[in-house]
């Protein structure tokens, strides 16, 4: 009995000192070492600790975030062996407010398409409506024969969404050929609760740009705010976000823009308020806004009046830590 | 006896040091056809397995890890109670020590990495960038600030981020050889739909930026058919826009060399290339292929000091499970 055992556990000890070896053997890594993973996302909280989670500050040269993620793109459909592009379909507006127009755009690739046509389709799979393309210059379709199809459609009143739907529209090219396209496109059609009323106003609270944007509120609701504030030569600069529950009325939402960001930037006011997002939410999906660009610019805001002091997010420092003591444990063991 | 004695303790001290230096993996599947996985713990475990393969056994390096298995229901959007506030408060529960459907536990541990596949990242992108008061979601159906003050990061494999060009070609009635990819996805349910490549259901739309460091790596290998109906390089089920979460067209055509870098994510902070695998989307997630690995834009991978160039081979041999357990 006591041979066994003493068998099993030189056995498991073997296993356990040669298995280490086995997989480095096998996976020679140059730079994808243990703990590599926990202390570069500990590096990137401490760098993103120095603002709140409500503001941070952009890198140069890239997008506004948050007029990107309000602008619609193309969904190109591909059908095998074809070429990139074989039916694009895209529609004028992520979003539209109860009462507008539905405005959606269709490009075949390649040959001539004979006729385009779509369905709305609700989330529960029923046709709402159906469509017919034209490229003949017409309402939407700004320009003839060049070769994108375009349709506008109203919603019904019946349709009028508590907060918003999403709708699916099924586009189906059709060809002299005899071949038949497919595409898939979609929007949400929105009731917000609240409109912006074009006042703004502007002011340096502790050190931080705050931009206040009126809204009119229709019905009680939580309602999100989102901005960018850029450079007056049109730089995105940094961003802003606040959510409140506001009831029937007039009301003011603030915009802290975290003052470090300015110095970081190097960027001397004033500023503009390059977008704006107004959301409704309590729900999903939220009711959208029209996007707001470029409707307010500040007073001239000397850089030496905002604060260039870290905020110090103690959830992100925290998260730090243990990632750190983590990266050095497994770094220390990986060494042994 | 006193040279079992020392044998037992060296073994005891090896796996106490790796133990503690382990984080404690909770794994969030993807893109289900029925409700299997949310009413019975098994099948979201074996979501990870194929036959003796088992992504689970190999990212843990063998369970030195401790680790917790999420299911939720996968036939409902993203954001859905049962998909998003599901999986939030099963993270709630593993960081507070609560065991899963199969008793494993995060008891101790004081790091918890998710490893999500497919729709899971789009379930954690909702979550995750809807974890602060100022957030357009903020915990909309669970605690999604104590997953995010919890969470050190995030492994996406092979992830929805954007959607996929297969909820597409399934929701849209497309071409007959892109139903290949009805294999994974069947039919146009409510989470397929609000997989699609169009503006108006992507997650970006309804969240802010992850409140934790996403780091992305994914798969190339095509799947016979479905490919044809996506978009640059895929897994045969999600293309590479959206597996690397890229800024723009969910649709845009990427291969391994020129695929959105750290700068052009969909959110402006906290997605971060890794690497690619040739996998497909199916055998990344249960271990069963260990093929070659390639650079992507801004990866992880150094080549003779320098970051190597994208789209080099950099492993020849390794799966995504055995790529997880050398990071830790």
């Amino acid at each position: 009995m006591l041979k066994n055992t003493t068998r099993i556990v030189l056995a498991l000890v073997a296993v356990a000192l040669v298995l280490p070896a086995v997989a480095s053997a096998q996976i020679p890594i140059e730079n994808a070492e243990a703990g590599s993973l926990a202390a570069h996302a500990a590096q990137e909280y401490r760098k993103q600790a120095r603002y709140p989670a409500h503001s941070k500050v952009l890198p140069a040269g890239v997008e506004d975030p948050i007029r990107a993620k309000r602008t619609p793109t193309e969904v190109n459909a591909r059908v095998p062996q074809g070429e990139v592009g074989e039916l694009a379909v895209w529609s004028a507006k992520i979003s539209y407010e109860v009462g507008q127009p539905i405005e959606l755009f269709a490009r075949p690739g390649g040959s001539k398409a004979l006729a385009i046509t779509g369905e709305v389709v609700n989330g529960m799979g029923d046709q709402v409506a159906t469509l017919s393309f034209f490229d003949d210059g017409v309402g939407p379709d700004k320009v003839a024969e060049d070769g994108v199809f375009s349709a506008r459609m109203f919603m019904t009143k019946d349709r009028r969404p508590a907060l918003a739907d999403e709708y699916m529209v099924r586009v189906q090219a059709s060809f002299e050929n005899g071949e038949v396209r497919h595409a898939v496109s979609g929007y949400l059609y929105s009731r917000p609760h609240a409109r912006l009323t074009g006042n703004y106003r502007d002011r340096v609270v502790d050190g931080n740009l705050v931009i206040q944007a009126q809204v009119r509120v229709l019905e009680k609701a939580r309602f999100h705010l989102a901005g960018t504030v850029h450079s007056v030569d049109g730089e995105p600069i940094g961003t802003s976000q606040n959510a409140v529950v506001l009831d029937q009325g007039l009301h003011w939402i603030d915009l802290s823009f975290y003052g470090l960001m300015f110095h970081e930037r190097k960027a001397q006011g004033p500023y503009v308020l390059g977008s704006l997002a107004l959301s409704t939410t309590g729900g999903m999906p939220n009711a959208w806004s029209d996007l707001a660009e470029n409707v307010h610019t500040t007073r001239a805001v000397p850089l030496k009046s905002m604060t260039a002091r870290p905020a110090g997010d103690a959830d992100l420092l925290r998260a730090a830590e243990v990632l750190e003591a983590e990266a050095a444990r497994s770094r220390g063991l990986s060494k042994n | 006896m006193r040279r079992i004695l020392i044998a037992m303790s060296f073994m005891l001290a090896f796996s106490v040091t790796a133990a503690e230096a382990a984080p404690c993996f909770i794994f969030v599947h993807g893109k289900q056809t029925d409700t299997g996985t949310f009413t019975n713990w098994s099948n979201a475990r074996n979501y990870w397995k194929d036959g003796s393969r088992d992504f689970i056994g190999t990212a843990t390096k063998g369970f030195s890890a401790p680790y917790y298995v999420v299911g939720y229901n996968g036939t409902r959007a993203y954001w859905n109670s049962q998909a998003a506030g599901e999986v939030a408060n099963e993270i709630a529960n593993a960081v507070a020590g609560g065991a899963d459907g199969g008793g494993n536990t995060c008891a101790g541990a004081t790091s918890y990495w998710v490893v999500a596949h497919s729709m899971g990242n789009t379930v954690m992108d909702f979550i995750l960038g809807n974890a602060s008061p100022s957030d357009p979601n903020y915990n909309f159906n669970g605690p999604y600030n104590t997953v995010a003050a919890n969470v050190s990061l995030v492994v996406s494999v092979s992830g929805a981020h954007r959607g996929s060009e297969g909820a597409d070609a399934v929701c849209g009635s497309g071409f007959f050889l892109c139903n290949f990819i009805a294999f994974f996805i069947q039919d146009c349910d409510e989470a397929t739909s609000w997989l699609r490549s169009t503006d108006s259901v992507q997650v970006r739309g309804f969240s802010n930026a992850p409140a934790r460091a996403v780091y992305l790596t994914g798969g190339y290998e095509a799947i016979f058919g479905a490919s044809a109906c996506l978009s640059g390089e895929d897994d045969g089920v999600v293309q590479h826009a959206s597996q690397y979460a890229c800024s723009g067209s969910a649709t845009a055509s990427y291969n391994n060399d020129n695929v959105c870098g750290n700068n052009s994510k969909q959110e402006a902070s906290n997605f971060f290339n890794l690497d690619t695998a040739h996998e497909d989307h199916d055998d990344i997630r249960n271990d069963t292929d260990r093929d070659t690995r390639r650079m992507v834009p801004d990866g992880i991978w150094t080549c003779n000091g320098s970051p190597c160039s994208p789209g080099s081979q950099v492993q020849s041999s390794m799966s995504t499970a055995q790529f997880v357990a050398i990071l830790w």
